[in-house]
């Protein structure tokens, strides 16, 4: 295209177009100066990604599946057309005296480059009333809360989940004593290759078995003993684990029974107590495992092979009945079972009928029931209490995985238990202890896991008439206050709380093998899950604390107040919450500093707790006592404590403060923040730590004392000046300050007044340029002209609008490196069309002329290279072009009040009409040529080609005249969009439609040209 | 690869009298041969053997008594002929009864006492090729005859209770005192034999509580005297350490396949059963008490 087009600017009437197409002046819904704007944006970035995302992905399914395209595209029809209003026009018909208040121009602009349709989004999500990120902070909020919640209730702890607590927290570091012949491989083989040979004969196999026999009982007696670590052991278990596999894989069943025979009787040994909970959890995960393997193997047996036709039959359904199992699948158990049943040691035939309790289903509807209540009274066979203890708990376990809702077992194991406890204070227990050269409270401990268990089985879903079955057993026969911790823990709260003003009295005889500050806890936990009855709140406290307060061992007393504290917080006044954290204060002062150091952790989850459920937190840091507590723990947790008075200090919902001492503790809490983010720390925590402080700037407010607040921001700016989010913010904070005296002197500045705003925007001079990120910078640059402009000051405006142009400048070299640079692009590109329809109002140079901005934006422009295949260039352009097509009108469609703008100012130059022309029709040119550009042969290239040329048509129509050159010039864009067959038809019908209304007759002669064409 | 095989089309191959055993036998051959028929027997007898420690071991080795013949089918299946090549299957069937004058008694395999019931199929070739055979045992079990009725029994140990301690020992006797509570000592062989143990008191610890289930062949004549011969066959650990005294704990053993079966009285030959409750004290002191059952077949 050689020949040059000149573009001819259109006269429009933005008033009557204004009627015409009943263009409403709507609210604008999202500003800069807006509170957590930054937060907003995000959001919708993100929300535009995924909306993006989805499309795709049902494009991609359209694709695919050609049939149902029709549907998805219907839908999506119904979907736009809904939220969609149709856009005349590249401009919003107002008149703008206040860019904060009023639709916004880079709002509409933003808004048009998310539509390619050029549309306006009816519906803004985030208009929707309520505050999505206070939501999602509610929730947050409850979720930690409920996490509490599930765990002491609804939550059932599975076993996964206790296996891992058990294995971390019960190591050793001695050794333990483990038969050799557990080792003894060689030996297993051989026995194995006998057994394996069928050609022996009846008698043979009887003899041997006989042999056998005395063997084992000759080897019983001279044991030779082998010492082990802990990793030793792991190791050992793992061998046998895969040993196990491997036997059978090779169909090795009787050496397979005989490991796992003797994986089991390894749970007698309680030679290495303190590791005993943790070997109980590695040895029955071999345990289970094998009882799997046994199972899928009967259920592989039920595929029969008729002896006389040689067919199978199909395999068990998942929820086969015992009626379908054909006899020889039955046998098999049978078999297995009187293997089993004929296991010499009491241990290891508990634990190996338990794990191939499962295939009793093969068998009958109900014979497990019968079993499980066999083994559950044969566990009184064990006398080791800790032994049967864990044995009662994997019953439990087993029990709970075949009949779940089946509580006779677990009432069984828990009074079986505390019959049985009652030998642990007789020999040989006692001097077994001694021998390990453990209290009895460690020893208890081991027990802990394992009567959590019995007792969360016993109190989960349990009814009032269980527990109080339980208690009054418990009452009879045993003081144990660990099994008195696992009811309190495990029953329903309701329980507990109605009852326990008669519990207390029980904790307190309790024995001493278990720590009470446990028991006291739990019943804390479970009062914060159960609201008590008014009247009693305070008698359960004083009860409570009449124990508590006597502790000896800091820890101790420290984490029954972290859970009471709550307690107070939830359910008294202040005045008690004060008074605990009193008699917090009086434990801690009186300990040493070696002392204090260990529990500082535990004074720090206190105070955590204490911010987290404060409905002020400003309340709690004007409390003498708070500041006590935490300037015990202020230099070690300083950076957690100020992130979590921030996040509380902002997540209110409360007005803005004013209050001078407020601001400045929170401001010390703030710096400490600002403080502790470096270049190492991760961008997620920068701008964690960035929000944080921004939402803390946004709840100062001083009313009416703006230069105090200015102050403020100065004071601001020195002590945050790492973070680029919250140096952004200031500035916004000065400019909507600026805004605010605006407001104040009801839009007529006094001397004073005009000097502060120019105060303000001095600010915002200095500050920008301290950012880091260009395209901050340039909205920032161009937010502050605009505010300049509305509060009088041409030279400020001038000046910022320069500046942004010259750092265009720099963003010219640095373009190339940006880690994402196509998002970079357009983010310049959204900031260009912004900057396009800002510049209507800005008014020209007196002594540069009209266009000195535009000219030395496009001189920087020059020297800025697009990625390839962007279309970069085009969009920008077309901004421009439209822009020009509105600065030859004779009025501008909007302008800041008191502010003259070019029409008025250049109105009737003919020097300012010729430049317009020559720039207009250069840039039609390059638009041109860019649209050539586009078609690179690819079907990709020719729909952007076809999309683009639509948009430029269009343009046309609407701003330019409509003489022969033009005409020409449309015919043939509108040839190029029928090369695509992919291009947007909504759009492209709009656009018709459109042209049907222009009045005229060339306009209407191109329609029906049009019209016949297609 | 076997050339001639039996397939019973029972999968447990266990029969009672007067029923009938329906099978087939199952010719397997890489090429055709000519054959002088298939014949089919089968065998079922008592056989005893006298104790290795009473006649010495040269003599258990090759002085068995003659075997004592309860069941004797022997029949023609097929008359001779040729078989083709591949897999041939003849199906066949007999009635599963014993010699006029025998009784039919249960597939039992102790020690000195062997009762089993042998199926042969010979496949006779001609000239002087090797003949095929293929031999299968078919277990035989025996309602029973009348019906029982179960006896409990609830025992009692305690030091004065003990019959064989001579005078010296007495003293070392720990003080203790075990309750309990048979089932029955009549027990029904596919039924467990049950029942509890409380420990009241115990001076001193217990080390373990075992249950033994012993079995005692016998043969013989009374002219001669029976030979005895007691072999454990199931010993279960019921109490592991000084267990709690206020628990009943429960008393479960199985009878093993094989190795047990009805309890039998025949002029020439007995198998009995017997349970001991075996007290292991820490101090290494034993305490057991015997009770004879009677082991059973039921429905």
């Amino acid at each position: 295209m050689s020949k040059i087009i000149n573009w001819a600017p259109l006269e429009r009437d933005y008033e009557e177009e204004k009627v015409a197409h009943n263009l409403i002046r709507s609210k604008a819904t999202l500003h800069p100066l807006m509170k957590n704007y930054d937060q907003i944006m995000r959001r919708r970035d993100k929300e535009e990604k995924e909306r993006l995302s989805k499309l795709k992905k049902k494009e991609e399914e359209t694709n695919k599946n050609k049939k149902t395209s029709t549907k998805t595209k219907s839908k999506r029809k119904k979907k736009s057309s809904r939220r969609k209003k149709k856009f005349k026009g590249g401009l919003t018909f107002e008149s703008i005296d206040n860019p904060l208040s009023n639709t916004s121009l880079t709002n509409v602009q933003q808004q048009e480059e998310e539509d390619d349709d050029f549309v306006v989004i009816e519906k803004d999500p985030l208009t929707s009333g309520v505050d999505p990120l206070s939501i999602q902070a509610k929730e947050k909020k409850n979720t930690q809360s409920s996490h509490l919640n599930e765990q002491f209730t609804s939550n059932f702890i599975s076993w996964d989940v206790k296996k891992k607590s058990i294995l971390s927290k019960y190591t050793m570091s001695g050794h333990i004593t483990v038969m050799e012949g557990f080792k003894d491989e060689t030996r297993d083989s051989q026995i194995s290759s006998r057994e394996n040979e069928s050609m022996m004969s009846q008698e043979e196999r009887t003899k041997r078995r006989l042999e056998s026999l005395s063997v084992t009982s000759q080897t019983n007696e001279i044991k030779k003993k082998l010492e082990m670590s802990q990793e030793q052991y792991l190791k050992r278990i793992n061998k046998i684990s895969n040993q196990l596999k491997t036997y059978w894989k090779k169909g090795k069943r009787v050496v397979s029974l005989r490991l796992i025979v003797r994986a089991a009787k390894d749970l007698a040994n309680t030679s290495c107590l303190p590791f005993y909970p943790s070997q109980f959890v590695l040895v029955s995960d071999v345990l289970d495992m094998f009882g799997r393997l046994v199972f899928e193997r009967i259920k592989d047996k039920s595929i029969t092979t008729d002896p006389l036709t040689g067919g199978t039959t199909d395999p068990l359904p998942e929820n086969f009945t015992h009626e379908i199992v054909p006899e020889v699948a039955k046998d098999t158990c049978y078999n297995w079972l009187y293997k089993i049943l004929c296991i010499r040691e009491l241990i290891a035939r508990i634990y190996i009928e338990l794990v191939i309790l499962p295939i009793y289903r093969f068998i009958s509807k109900d014979m497990h029931i019968i079993a499980l209540s066999r083994i559950s009274r044969m566990i009184r066979g064990l006398a080791d209490p800790l032994v049967a203890a864990y044995c009662r708990t994997y019953l439990l376990r087993k029990a709970l995985e075949i009949y779940p809702d089946l509580k006779e077992f677990q009432f069984e194991a828990l009074n079986d238990y505390l019959i049985s406890f009652q030998q642990i204070v007789s020999e040989p227990y006692l001097s077994k202890i001694k021998k390990y050269q453990i209290t009895m409270g460690e020893y208890m401990n081991l027990h802990r896991p394992s009567i959590e268990w019995i007792c969360q089985c016993v109190g989960h879903r349990g009814t009032l008439e269980e527990f109080k079955n339980v208690l009054r057993k418990y009452q009879k026969i045993s003081k144990n206050s660990l099994v008195l911790y696992g009811i309190l823990g495990s029953f329903n709260p309701k329980f507990i709380v109605n009852n326990l003003l008669d519990l207390l009295p029980l904790v307190r005889k309790g024995d001493n093998y278990f720590p009470h500050y446990l028991i006291y806890q739990a019943i804390g936990n479970q009062l914060l899950l159960e609201k008590p009855p008014r009247k009693k709140t305070m008698r359960i406290l004083n009860e409570i604390w009449k124990v508590v307060s006597r502790f000896e061992k800091i820890e101790e007393y420290l984490s029954v107040s972290r859970v009471f504290i709550e307690y107070t917080v939830k359910y008294c006044s202040m005045k008690e919450t004060l008074i605990l954290m009193k008699d917090i204060h009086r434990h801690i002062r009186k300990l040493s500093k070696e002392d204090l150091h260990k529990v500082k952790i535990e004074i720090f989850t206190i105070i955590e707790r204490l911010i987290i459920l404060s409905h002020d937190v400003t309340n709690l840091l004007l409390v003498e006592e708070f500041t006590k507590l935490m300037d015990v723990v202020v230099i070690e947790y300083k950076t957690r404590l100020a992130k979590r008075i921030l996040d509380s200090f902002s997540k209110k919902d409360q007005e803005p403060t004013g209050d001078p001492l407020i601001i400045h503790l929170i401001f010390e809490q703030a710096k400490i923040l600002h403080d502790s983010v470096n270049i190492l720390s991760h961008p997620n925590e920068i701008r964690n730590v960035s929000n944080l402080i921004n939402n803390y700037l946004d709840h100062v407010e001083f009313g009416k004392g703006v230069e105090k607040h200015l102050n403020f921001l100065v004071e601001a700016r020195d002590s945050f000046s790492n973070l680029d989010l919250v140096i952004a913010n200031l500035a916004i904070r000065a400019l909507s300050l600026a805004m605010k005296t605006f407001y104040i002197v009801k839009k007529k500045h006094t001397r004073k007044t005009a000097a502060f705003a120019k105060a303000c925007l001095a600010y915002c001079f200095i500050t920008i340029p301290s950012i880091e990120d260009c395209i901050i910078r340039l909205k920032l640059y161009s937010l502050s002209g605009q505010i300049s402009l509305i509060n009088g000051s041409h030279a400020q405006a001038d000046t910022f609008f320069r500046e942004a142009v010259t750092l265009f400048k720099e963003i010219a070299l640095i373009k190339s490196e940006m880690e994402n640079e196509e998002k970079f692009e357009r983010d310049l590109v959204v900031f260009l069309q912004s900057f396009a329809s800002l510049l209507v109002i800005v008014p020209g140079h007196p002594t540069y002329g009209a266009f000195y901005l535009i000219k030395g934006l496009f001189n920087v422009l020059k020297d800025i290279k697009w990625t390839e295949k962007s279309n970069s260039n085009f969009k920008f352009s077309m901004a421009f072009l439209s822009l020009f097509s509105v600065y030859a009108q004779k009025n501008f469609p909007y302008h800041i009040t008191g502010i003259e703008s070019n029409d008025v100012l250049y109105a009737g130059y003919k020097q300012y009409k010729e430049e317009l022309q020559s720039y207009s029709t250069k840039l039609l040119k390059s638009i041109l040529n860019s649209i050539y550009e586009m078609d690179d042969n690819t079907e990709r290239g020719k729909q952007k080609q076809a999309n683009s040329a639509l948009e430029l048509l269009n343009l046309i129509l609407i701003s330019a005249q409509l003489n022969n050159q033009m005409l020409n010039l449309v015919w043939k864009l509108y040839e190029i969009t029928k090369k695509s067959k992919k291009i947007n038809t909504k759009y492209f019908k709009n656009t018709l439609k459109s042209l049907s209304n222009q009045k005229g007759e060339k306009y209407l002669l191109l329609y029906r040209k049009i019209k016949k064409d297609n | 690869m076997e050339h001639i095989a039996i397939r019973l089309k029972r999968w447990n191959k266990t029969y009672r009298l007067g029923e009938t055993v329906y099978g087939v036998c199952v010719v397997n051959i890489p090429k055709p041969i000519s054959h002088n028929g298939i014949r089919l027997s089968v065998e079922g007898s008592v056989a005893l053997r006298s104790s290795a420690k009473n006649v010495g071991v040269f003599d258990s080795l090759y002085n068995t008594i003659e075997p004592l013949k309860i069941l004797s089918i022997n029949y023609p299946l097929l008359k001779p002929g040729k078989f083709p090549q591949g897999k041939t299957e003849i199906p066949f069937e007999f009635p599963f009864q014993p010699l006029v004058e025998s009784k039919l008694i249960e597939t039992y395999h102790g020690v000195y006492v062997n009762i089993a019931y042998t199926m042969t199929i010979v496949l006779a070739r001609k000239g002087l090729s090797k003949n095929f055979e293929a031999k299968e045992e078919i277990y035989a079990t025996v309602p029973p005859k009348k019906t029982f009725s179960l006896v409990a029994k609830d025992f009692m140990i305690t030091p004065d209770s003990l019959k064989n301690v001579s005078k010296k020992m007495i003293s070392k006797v720990p003080n203790f005192s075990i309750s309990g509570k048979i089932d029955s000592l009549v027990c029904p062989i596919s039924e467990p034999f049950t029942g509890h143990i409380k420990v009241d008191k115990s001076s001193s610890l217990i080390g373990s509580i075992e249950v033994q289930l012993i079995r005692i062949e016998s043969c013989g004549s009374k002219k001669d005297g029976f030979v005895r011969e007691t072999t454990e066959i199931q010993n279960l650990q019921i109490v592991d350490g000084n267990v709690s005294n206020e628990l009943e704990i429960p008393i479960y053993v199985t009878f093993p396949k094989l190795f047990c079966c009805p309890s039998l009285l025949t002029k020439n030959y007995r198998i009995e059963f017997e349970i001991n409750i075996l007290v292991l004290f820490t101090n290494n002191a034993v305490v057991s008490e015997n009770f004879p059952i009677q082991v059973i077949r039921t429905n």
